[in-house]
């Protein structure tokens, strides 16, 4: 497993869970008072910031996962070590990105909506990120089953 | 050879290529065209209007939505008039045409992920709606112009690596 491929694990789990934070953080403080005195931008940038070294803790985690493996059954030691990412790696990674760009397009229509509309920042600012995390969320779908199952 | 006999030969190749430009390559330039005028025009309408006003104070929604709608309608229209007159050779599809409309959602979704980013830090910095919505916009009108000149590009043999 590519150093590539351990980040993507690492992105399945940490943005699923970094969203459910986010959003049952500032939605509950929504619902109780006016959208203008809910401080959403902390909370914004805090997820953003957690998702990043999330992952970068994942890949950790799993390379010493891969490490005691690799020590008790004695295989699979070149593996940990293959933390180069190669022209597959590249390529699996715009294949990834080639299919979650709608993510990307429909984010910024709603978000073009909601500033015409005149929706807080708030909305709007919420809207591009759940764009971004559902497009890397399927495109790290993707790029696992790429990795797994060929492309 | 003198100058102008290479020029003339080139020329004649010049023809061969665009007698064999596929039905994908001619919707492109179709495209390309209607993006740039649409780009063109919706800056020449804004940017005189945000010039000595308060960004609150601009109105940018109509302009968006007819750049948008006209844009549309006319490239597609255009389109659709194009393949109802062409013959029927030059409408399939080849592997090459598949992997050129990959460059240009390559180069595309760059530009839109740049817009993206752009307005989340604006409406995070709480500007006005008119700064979010036309750092958008013009994200997508960049992205269409320069995914279909990336596009063109590809056609005539510049192929890019990304």
């Amino acid at each position: 497993m590519t150093v590539e491929e351990r980040s993507v694990w690492a992105m399945l789990v940490v943005i699923p869970t970094a969203m459910t934070v986010y959003f049952s953080v500032v939605l509950s403080r929504a619902a109780s008072m006016p959208i203008e005195e809910v401080s959403w931008v902390v909370p914004l940038l805090w997820t953003i910031g957690a998702t990043i070294l999330g992952i970068i803790a994942g890949v950790i985690v799993i390379t010493i996962g891969m490490a005691i493996r690799a020590e008790i059954t004695g295989e699979g030691k070149e593996d940990i070590e293959d933390d180069r990412s190669d022209v597959r790696d590249k390529e699996i990674e715009r294949y990834g990105e080639a299919r979650a760009q709608h993510f990307t397009s429909i984010g910024a229509t709603a978000a073009i909506v909601l500033a015409m509309c005149g929706a807080h920042q708030f909305w709007i600012a919420s809207a591009l990120l759940l764009a971004g995390a559902l497009g890397g969320f399927y495109g790290g779908i993707i790029r696992i089953l790429a990795y797994r199952r060929g492309f | 050879m003198s100058k102008g006999a290479s020029a003339g030969k080139k020329n004649s190749q010049d023809c061969e290529e665009w007698e064999a430009m596929s039905r994908d390559e001619v919707y492109n330039w179709i495209f390309a065209v209607v993006s740039v005028i649409g780009l063109i025009t919706y800056l020449a309408i804004l940017i005189p209007r945000i010039i000595g006003t308060p960004a609150s104070e601009v109105s940018y929604v109509a302009p968006l939505l007819w750049v948008f709608g006209t844009g549309m309608v006319v490239g597609f229209g255009v389109a659709l008039a194009v393949r109802l007159a062409s013959p029927k050779e030059t409408k399939v599809r080849d592997e090459r045409d598949k992997e050129i409309e990959l460059i240009g959602q390559y180069v595309g979704s760059a530009f839109v992920t740049m817009g993206a980013i752009a307005a989340l830090v604006l409406s995070i910095l709480e500007v006005d709606h008119f700064w979010v919505s036309n750092s958008l916009f013009v994200g997508f009108l960049l992205a269409a112009v320069l995914s279909t000149f990336a596009k063109a590009a590809a056609y005539r043999g510049e192929y890019p690596e990304i």
